[in-house]
């Protein structure tokens, strides 16, 4: 310790003229609020942020600078013997020496940063814990590597030994590695773990460095080209050693199962109501944020791949909920997926890559069977069947098509709904899809509106409800059409929440703010009509069709709340008879699959009443209601309260 | 080894890459002797300088000092040793001052006032910077460095390097002055083969790494001689080199009509043999100062064996 000190002052001393360049710079920051074109700003701003942009460029540089001349500036004159001409160890050589540059880095940095510490002297006391790791990475930990690693450079570039070989390897290998282990989180978006395993990974290679760094002082002396090949091989050895470590590290941040979440997102659930899509945190495990398919009866899960600018895609359903279909983002590829898909029937689902590859937000279709997939890309339609990835069929639309909203609602024929542009914006077009013949036969339009209408197709895709905005201060007027040739059924006296029930009856929702809602029950001819009264609510609306004849009510007594989840209520539509599911809860799956595409919205009710028992508390727990006994059954996740 | 040996060299290999700088080099120095180690430049001197310093690590063989390893346990053996290095290796900003508070802080033996005294006999002033210091000042500063840590072992890597007649005649006496003082012992590598006449006891030297000569400094003188004969009639030159080679001579050369030769391991009665079937006149029979046995044995056509 004497000599690691008696090192450490000589070093020092050597170099204390350093202090002179950062009271320099701390003059110009002093002086910079005096500089024309900085008016705009408060004085103390100027001097806080030059003060810290400053601080931080000299410390760096100071570091760089020192730490390339620290032993290599005796290692090219020969003076390094001077110090092992005297009874000190290595080890008190090394670190004195060390400690000393990055202590005058440090120090030289810190005076610079005196006006910035100033100026938020308040501030410092309320940082919170990440800002002071943020500010320990930037201003201590940064300039401690830049030092290391220019030592380790600077004895590279001198001994230009066979050794480079291996730092040339190892550099490349490290890096990979790095990014292996950063851009699967990159992926997610877990950026707080991001920043935990990198500012880990730059404390392991700074560590790295030093030691190795150390040993070829200790092993080499004053041989330039044994310390290069002792430096290099403890370097690489450790960095690896790291990098391996945090790899694993980094694998059981992302590792979790839903069994390990805590608050958990659903995202999609399937229509027969098995499978859910969901993302969750777990305890522990950071911000990461995974995506999986589980089975909402049993144990079984699947990780779903994830690309966080696609996280907002959700798994697209074949109508019997036997199939979904996916994207990967293929890296490198600008803004194209891979799509892949998944066999719900098969006891353990596993992902199918396909070699199909699409521009990214390309909505997929799937056949009622979901055997096919139809992919509306760039003004073609293309159809392929999804296990021999053959094209079934391929049509270039017609102009006003191009932008279509698809409807898979028969094996071998589509739906399209558009919107064209120029003379005919105001129109909704309605067209099928002949596979076989592979020909597209428009077959209705509805005039207007002047805004994109709101559109839901009943489970056999042969009428629909037809909402426009005509005045947006206004309710919306709803219409029963053909979905087929767009011809009026007939108009709806109410607006609101609409919805067909499976045995073709209509139910909606009337009333606004504050006043008693109403369900209205019509038959499918309109002939019939019965109202229940379903309480006051500030926002209510329709969920799914959860048992037959009963249909899913959702009210928020209080707007204050709206956080705070809603009421799950379920009517009976013929008797009234309302059944209290859940309070302060969210329903995951509002009982409708929903088709986009570039013509407007359209849902479809084609899910069945299973699909409609599952629902997230407030506790993130995705819970699943159980019709005979009422009882919500706890599925996966929620965190202590 | 034996107690009173400081120095032990065994078989010591270094290699550079393919170059082999020293080559098994086996060697002993006494406690209290005066070793010079002499060499051609690239002989493999500083390279076993370094070596037993345990500032370069042997590709085979072992180096010990003190019964030490000099690789393993180089801080205990710096503690007993003083170097002055064949480059003057002080940090260049430091000046004397300076200098004496560090080493105060690490080395255990250390006699400021020692240090003080002798850089005012050289005239170096004690505030001055080292890098601005002359070459012979550097030295001198070094030697004092060196002297002034008490050691018992004082290794001097071609100390009179870039020094003028005067300052190196300052250095060796110096260096003797102090010797006779302490009874230090000394392992000296250099070029001033003169100077070292006068001081060395024992003397090793090394051709392409690997020592030819490893003996006392007067047994060396003794061994070594130089005829300078006359051709008596008609005798062929040929024969007379032939004969000289019998006799043992190392280099031979036709001056001004004489034959002169380097003779190693001369004796009488062999000399009566050749001067029986060789008919010569000897015109003088001399002993060799150190410079000629060396260049002899290490020269374009010496150290033929």
């Amino acid at each position: 310790m004497k000599h690691t000190m008696a090192v450490f002052w000589r070093e020092i001393t050597a170099r204390r003229d350093l202090l002179f360049l950062a009271v320099a710079v701390l003059v110009i920051v002093l002086m910079m609020p005096f500089v024309p074109g900085t008016g705009n700003y408060s004085p103390s701003e100027v001097r806080g942020v030059v003060s810290q942009v400053l601080a931080l460029l000299l410390g760096c540089g100071v570091a760089i600078g020192l730490g390339l001349s620290v032993f290599g500036a005796d290692l090219s004159a020969g003076r390094l013997g001077f110090f092992f001409a005297r009874p000190i160890s290595a080890r008190a050589i090394w670190v004195g020496r060390i400690l000393a540059v990055l202590v005058l880095a440090l120090v030289c940095e810190f005076v610079v940063l005196v006006p910035a510490m100033v100026e938020n002297i308040g501030r410092l006391i309320d940082f919170s814990a990440k800002t002071w790791c943020a500010f320990v990475c930037a201003f201590v930990l940064l300039p401690t590597i830049l030092c290391l690693a220019s030592h380790a450079l600077s004895v590279m570039n001198r001994a230009r030994s066979v050794w480079l070989l291996l730092d040339l390897g190892g550099a490349v290998a490290i890096g990979v590695g790095a990014w292996l282990v950063i851009g699967p989180l990159y992926g997610l978006g877990a950026v707080l773990a991001i920043f935990v395993v990198g500012s880990l990974l730059a404390i392991a290679i700074a560590g790295a460095l030093g030691v190795a760094g150390f040993a070829g002082l200790a092993l080499g002396r004053t041989d330039l080209r044994r310390m290069h090949g002792a430096m290099s091989l403890v370097l690489w050895s450790l960095s690896g050693a790291a990098v391996i470590g945090l790899a694993f590290y980094g694998g059981w941040l992302r590792g979790f199962g839903p069994s390990e979440m805590d608050e958990v997102d659903v995202f999609s659930v399937a229509p027969d109501g098995e499978w859910i899509e969901v993302w969750g945190t777990a305890p522990r495990h950071l911000d990461v944020r995974r995506r999986v398919l589980m089975s909402s009866n049993d144990d079984r899960y699947l990780a779903l791949p994830v690309s966080w600018n696609e996280s907002s895609m959700e798994l697209a359903y074949s109508a019997d909920g036997g199939t979904a279909v996916g994207f990967n983002h293929v890296s490198g590829s600008g803004n194209f997926s891979s799509l892949w898909w998944l066999d719900l029937t098969a006891d353990q689902p596993v992902i199918m890559e396909s070699l199909l590859v699409v521009p990214q937000r390309t909505v997929p279709g799937l056949s009622p069977d979901g055997s096919r997939v139809a992919l509306l890309e760039d003004g073609t339609l293309s159809v392929y069947d999804l296990v021999s990835e053959q094209l079934v069929a391929a049509i270039r639309l017609p102009a006003p098509y191009r932008k279509a909203t698809v409807l898979f609602h028969e094996h071998d024929r589509l739906r399209l709904f558009a919107r064209p542009g120029g003379d005919e914006a105001l129109m909704t077009l309605i067209a099928e899809v002949d596979l076989e013949s592979k020909k597209l036969d428009e077959t209705g339009r509805i005039e207007g509106p002047g805004d994109p209408p709101w559109m839901a197709v009943d489970s056999s895709a042969t009428r629909m409800i037809f909402c426009v905005w005509e005045d947006r201060a206004a309710a919306s007027r709803c219409s029963v059409q053909d979905a087929r040739d767009g011809s009026l059924i007939r108009e709806l006296d109410h607006g609101g929440s609409v919805r067909f029930l499976e045995d073709g009856r209509l139910v909606s929702l009337t009333g606004s703010k504050t006043i008693e809602r109403r369900l209205i029950v019509e038959s499918a001819d309109g002939l019939t009509r019965t109202e229940h009264s379903v309480g006051e609510a500030e926002i209510a609306g329709l969920g799914g069709e959860a048992l037959p004849g009963q249909i899913v009510v959702y009210r928020l007594l209080n707007l204050e709340e709206r956080f705070q989840g809603r009421r799950y209520d379920l009517v009976d539509v013929d008797s009234g008879a309302v059944r209290t599911i859940a309070e302060g809860m969210r329903q995951a799956n509002s009982g409708m699959r929903r088709v986009w595409g570039g013509g407007g919205t359209v849902l479809w009710f084609a899910d069945s009443p299973e699909s409609n028992w599952i629902f997230t508390d407030r506790t993130g727990a995705v819970v699943r209601w159980d019709p005979e006994t009422g009882e919500l059954v706890h599925v996966v996740g929620g965190r202590s309260p | 080894m034996t107690t009173e040996t400081v120095i032990e060299l065994k078989e010591l290999t270094v290699r550079y890459g393919r170059l082999t700088a020293v080559d098994q080099l086996s060697f002993e120095v006494p406690k209290g002797s005066v070793y010079a180690l002499l060499g051609r430049n690239g002989s493999g001197k500083s390279s076993t300088v370094r070596c037993l310093l345990g500032q370069r690590h042997a590709t085979a063989g072992a180096a010990r000092v003190f019964g030490l390893d000099s690789w393993k346990q180089r801080r205990q053996i710096m503690e007993r040793v003083g170097v002055v290095p064949e480059q003057p290796d002080i940090p260049p900003e430091t000046n004397a001052e300076k200098l004496a508070r560090f080493m105060e802080q690490v080395a255990p033996r250390w006699r400021k006032t020692e240090f003080f005294g002798r850089l005012e006999g050289f005239g170096i002033p004690r505030k001055q910077r080292f890098d601005k210091l002359s070459k012979g000042q550097q030295r001198q500063m070094a030697l004092a460095l060196a002297l002034a840590a008490s050691p018992s072992l004082l290794v001097l890597d071609d100390p009179t390097l870039g020094l003028d007649a005067v300052a190196r005649r300052e250095l060796f006496e110096e260096l003797i002055g102090d010797l006779a003082d302490h009874g230090t012992t000394v392992l000296l590598t250099t070029h001033d083969l003169a100077g070292v006449e006068g001081i060395a006891d024992r003397v090793g030297i090394l051709r392409h790494g690997t020592l030819l000569v490893d003996e006392s400094l007067e047994s060396l003188k003794a061994r070594f001689c130089r005829l300078t004969l006359a051709p008596a009639g008609d005798v062929a030159s040929d024969a007379i080199e032939t004969g000289l080679r019998h006799l043992g001579a190392i280099s031979s050369a036709n001056v001004q009509g004489a034959v002169q030769a380097v003779v190693e391991n001369f004796s009488e009665v062999g000399f009566g043999r050749f001067r029986d079937e060789v008919p010569v006149e000897v015109e003088q029979i001399q002993s060799l100062p150190l410079e000629e046995i060396f260049i002899a044995l290490c020269g374009e056509n010496g150290g033929s064996r």
